[in-house]
């Protein structure tokens, strides 16, 4: 088992799955402004994980893969 | 030319094609009966004409926008590029790298957690983690 799982989806789907349409075309605005694709995706995924970073240290393993493939939904500032 | 759909590309052009299709201006929707887009021309001129339905001119420069999108993306859907220095497994590494830096506990706390989770299984269909349950039963029932 690879414990980089969690960013999978993230990465590959550009976390469109991530948050409400609205707040999807928001973030890629930012993606796509980023002229050095895609660290601004990375960093996001990172601050995705602070977010959740207490249920994440507070969740039974079991739990932790749900956390972190379907994170709260948060509004994107 | 390999035209090959993966699962979960399908998330990428939603976006995209949705921003096309609800643009205030009509003529970039092509519901307005004005000018048609490019391809359609070049459709009409060769009898070969589709009737297609409103948004015409939203499908086609999605389209052309989401093939864009998928040359920057494209080496993370591509599963024999899968354990190069190209495919996903790398990104996933760099991502965790930056998080090892920036968070050592968290990320710590995320590698012993998430090797302990029984995910081996799923491993074999990575790429069915895409679109968590729909994709993947899809893909099943087939």
């Amino acid at each position: 088992m690879n414990p980089q799982f969690y960013s999978f989806r993230w990465i590959t789907l550009l976390l469109s799955q991530e948050f409400d349409l609205p707040d999807v075309l928001r973030l890629w605005d930012a993606l796509f402004a980023d002229a050095e694709r895609f660290n601004l995706l990375y960093y996001c995924c990172m601050a995705m994980l602070q977010y959740v970073r207490s249920h994440c240290r507070a969740t039974p393993h079991c739990r932790v893969a749900l956390l972190t493939t379907r994170t709260e939904k948060c509004a994107v500032a | 030319m390999h035209r090959v759909i993966f699962a979960g590309m399908n998330e990428i052009l939603a976006p995209i094609y949705y921003i096309f299709a609800t643009d205030p201006t009509a003529y970039y929707r092509g519901t307005d009966g004005g000018t048609p887009s490019v391809e359609r021309q070049y459709r009409s001129q060769s009898s070969l004409c589709v009737s297609r339905g409103d948004a015409a001119n939203a499908e086609d420069d999605a389209f052309f926008c989401f093939t864009n999108v998928m040359v920057e993306i494209r080496d993370n859907f591509c599963k024999t590029l899968d354990h190069s220095d190209l495919g996903i497994t790398a990104t996933m590494r760099k991502c965790n790298m930056i998080l090892k830096r920036i968070d050592p506990p968290l990320w710590e706390h995320l590698v012993r957690r998430l090797c302990a989770f029984c995910v081996a299984r799923t491993y074999t269909h990575i790429h069915g983690l895409l679109t968590l349950f729909a994709a993947w039963c899809r893909s099943h029932k087939e």
